[in-house]
């Protein structure tokens, strides 16, 4: 070893990304060991952050996954020096007898053409670690162009950005987690205007809290533009609220109406943990629709004794459900969207709209409190709407001119309508586990993936996760993803706010985004016509490899 | 110009190995040598290599004159002056051999091929030389496991020689390095490393 002034050995090798160490051990599986440089401050890493191990003849393209501390002797910890009153010591013993790690992940392979290919393999011994480049991230990433929206930047790497794949997002269901405040609307948002501004699907969004219609009050009480500013002709706002939604200064396009006389009796399933419903509740609505028709429930609110005791003498219809079921279906009078009469078809308006390319916001105005109205009215408009999806689908007979557009339907307290003990009887299951047969896929937001049936959670394509600190949680986002020992690392160590990690199909690799800004700059992207080349280089048949093959039956 | 102490040779090779080699000069040359000095053997002819080394044991041994003189009730400084200038057994050195200059001019830092021939000069390395010589820290292992050396206290002295022949704003770099270096070698023997790292610590 020489003593060099480092400006000396800047000036010999050129500007470089700051080294970081050498690759000492590890395996495909498990991740590599990188034992750092004594100049590399561990303080100033961070889990999620990117780096390249640059190998003979490609670079490998990697994540941190673990921090760690370690000494050539262990008997330092035993007797350590006392680095406080000889500073000395400290520069010398950091980094040579004690020293930092890293544990980092292997995600791809970048070939010396720039193409990029899945990992199969792992850099010898001793290859030398750098933090990711700009160019590395856009070798692996890709720019922005048609179909390719950007969501953010790696951290600490703000001038890059982190692409993804909008037409594979829609085509598979995708997850939005978060715990409570992380900004999952906001993400959610920043993707429904992906989606609108490239025109890769057609939302419906059930807006509980009008989060995404027209405007929405900031962290800092300042106004954010909803979608349908940022989209005026290209999204509508549909509410259950009139009054709230004048209140806000919304006009919205339609105001939807429910007959009682259109709610069926599957439609209260999905209710069953809502309002408490048990079976025999169900098997009673069934008699009761079976018998009086669509007017069922109206008639049951309106029964008098006479007509119930009639009811229960010709059914086997137990009378404590029947009342039970009574008191249950007499929240409904608070809903002012009930009607005896409906006003004009709600499901046909949405289609219509659906039809010609627009995005339908449903704003629950004061009713977004009333869980049960939520979910009551997602799963009947959604039951429906994906019917005639079906039926169009299964006319077009494969004509994809004919086929109707790709719609995806954002859900938010998605556990509610996907608890395993409901997600098979829910529209919503059913959807989850369809996959893109019908060309309707689901856009879930929720705060509890742990509570969400592990089958629909495996049909989830990508998720899209901000900080979880529940463990059950973290493994439920993570279930079926290789590595996913590393990640949970990153997952549980996200900032509260604005920072995210993104996996699945529509990303080629696991990726921790700073979530991008939903501002003035924003806003003007949404209309600027886009610039920037056209994309991810592949290299033969590896692109398909690397996104999944045809035959992706999710997660797990 | 004024000549300078490490233009003239501070004593001749006495005995010599590969492994080091023992000086002898003059009781009054002991003002210029000090424990931890890089000191370099000249060779006569451009044949040989120039051999470098640490100087590491300073002693004088006594004679049949210095034995009577001890147990005289009064020496004069004259006599001791006379004693010192005349004494027929020199003052010698022990120096450690770490390199040597090859004929191409770059330094080696190995046990050099031959060893010096006696009554080849010995000279201190001057600042420029300890410089160039002390920059790459390959020597610290012959240093450190030489038995017959106090390993600690001469690397730690020849440290901090090199260190003040460089400019002010880089020698607490140059000790970081070097303590760096040492760290390497003696992380399993963290008492000497400690030892050694105490002794060369500008704090």
């Amino acid at each position: 070893m020489a003593y060099q002034p480092v400006d000396e050995l800047d000036d010999y090798f050129g500007v470089r990304a700051p080294r970081l160490g050498v690759v000492t051990g590890g395996s495909l599986s498990r991740g590599l060991d990188v034992r750092l440089d004594p100049h590399t401050a561990v303080e100033e890493l961070a889990v999620g952050r990117y780096v390249v191990v640059h190998g003979a003849q490609r670079r490998f393209f990697c994540m941190i996954t673990d921090i760690g501390l370690d000494a050539t002797n262990a008997g330092i910890a035993q007797t350590p020096p006392d680095v406080h009153a000889n500073p000395y010591l400290a520069d010398v013993y950091g980094g040579t007898t004690a020293f930092g790690t890293v544990h980092i992940a292997p995600m791809l392979i970048i070939k010396s053409d720039g193409s990029v290919e899945p990992v199969r393999t792992i850099p010898p011994h001793f290859r030398e670690v750098y933090t990711a480049t700009e160019r590395d991230i856009n070798d692996v990433f890709g720019d922005e162009d048609e179909r390719h929206f950007n969501i953010g930047a790696p951290i600490e790497l703000e001038d890059t950005q982190i692409n993804v794949d909008l037409v594979r997002l829609c085509e598979r269901s995708v997850g939005v987690f978060g715990k409570s405040g992380t900004g999952k609307s906001y993400l959610t948002r920043i993707l429904l205007a992906g989606t609108i501004a490239r025109g890769t699907a057609v939302n419906l969004v059930f807006d509980m809290h009008n989060d995404y219609g027209w405007e929405v009050f900031n962290e800092q009480r300042e106004r954010d533009k909803g979608l349908k500013q940022l989209f005026s002709d290209r999204v509508a706002i549909f509410t259950l609220d009139d009054d709230s939604s004048r209140r806000r200064g919304v006009r919205p396009d339609y105001v939807v109406t429910l007959a009682y006389s259109d709610i069926q009796p599957e439609d209260l399933a999905a209710l069953r943990q809502t309002l408490d419903i048990s079976d025999t509740m169900l098997d009673a609505a069934y008699t009761l629709r079976r018998r009086q028709g669509r007017d069922w429930i109206q008639w049951l609110l309106n029964a008098t004794n006479d007509d119930v005791e009639e009811l229960l003498a010709h059914t086997s219809v137990n009378g404590a459900s029947l009342s039970a079921l009574t008191r249950r279906l007499e929240r409904f009078h608070r809903f002012g969207f009930l009607t005896p009469q409906p006003v004009g078809d709600s499901v046909q308006a949405i289609l219509e709209h659906i039809e010609r390319g627009i995005s339908v916001i449903l704003e629950f105005g004061r009713y977004g409190n009333a869980l049960e109205a939520y979910i009551l009215v997602a799963n009947y408009l959604t039951r429906r709407i994906r019917q005639r999806y079906v039926e169009r689908i299964e006319a077009s007979l494969g004509d994809e001119a004919q086929q109707p557009p790709q719609l995806v339907i954002t859900i938010e307290e998605a556990h509610k309508f996907l608890d395993p003990l409901i997600a098979r009887q829910t529209i919503f299951g059913t959807i989850a586990r369809e996959l893109r047969k019908y060309k309707v896929t689901l856009l879930v937001v929720d705060q509890r993936p742990s509570a969400i049936d592990e089958e629909v959670m495996s049909q989830i394509g990508t998720r899209v996760t901000a900080l979880l600190d529940n463990e059950r949680d973290i493994t439920a986002v993570l279930m079926g993803v290789s590595g996913a020992g590393g990640l949970r690392e990153v997952l549980a160590r996200l900032d509260t706010r604005q920072q995210a990690i993104v996996l699945g199909h529509a990303v080629p690799m696991p990726v921790v985004i700073q979530t991008r800004a939903y501002d003035e700059a924003f806003y003007a992207a949404m209309g600027a016509p886009l610039k920037g080349r056209s994309v991810r280089k592949s290299s033969g048949g590896g692109s398909e490899s690397l996104y999944g093959d045809e035959g992706f039956e999710g997660f797990g | 110009m004024a000549e300078e102490i490490w233009d003239e040779a501070i004593g001749h090779v006495l005995r010599a190995g590969t492994a080091g080699f023992s000086v002898g000069a003059r009781v009054n040359q002991i003002g210029a040598p000090a424990f931890g000095m890089f000191v370099r053997a000249q060779p006569r002819t451009d044949d040989r290599e120039a051999v470098y080394g640490l100087l590491y044991d300073i002693h004088i041994d006594d004679d049949p004159l210095v034995r009577q003189l001890v147990l005289a009730d009064a020496v004069s400084e004259e006599t001791i002056r006379d004693q010192r200038y005349h004494r027929i057994v020199p003052l010698e050195m022990s120096v450690l051999a770490i390199g040597y200059r090859h004929i191409s001019g770059e330094v080696r830092y190995t046990l050099p091929p031959r060893p010096p021939l006696s009554l080849d000069p010995i000279y201190l390395c001057g600042p420029d030389e300890v410089r160039e010589v002390a920059s790459r820290f390959n020597y610290f292992r012959l240093v450190l496991n030489a038995a017959q050396v106090p390993g600690e206290q001469l690397l730690a002295s020849a440290l901090l020689n090199a260190a003040d022949t460089l400019p002010e704003d880089e020698r607490y770099p140059f000790l970081v390095q070097a303590g760096r270096e040492a760290a390497s070698l003696l992380g399993g023997d963290l008492t000497r490393l400690d030892y050694l790292l105490k002794l060369i610590s500008p704090a």
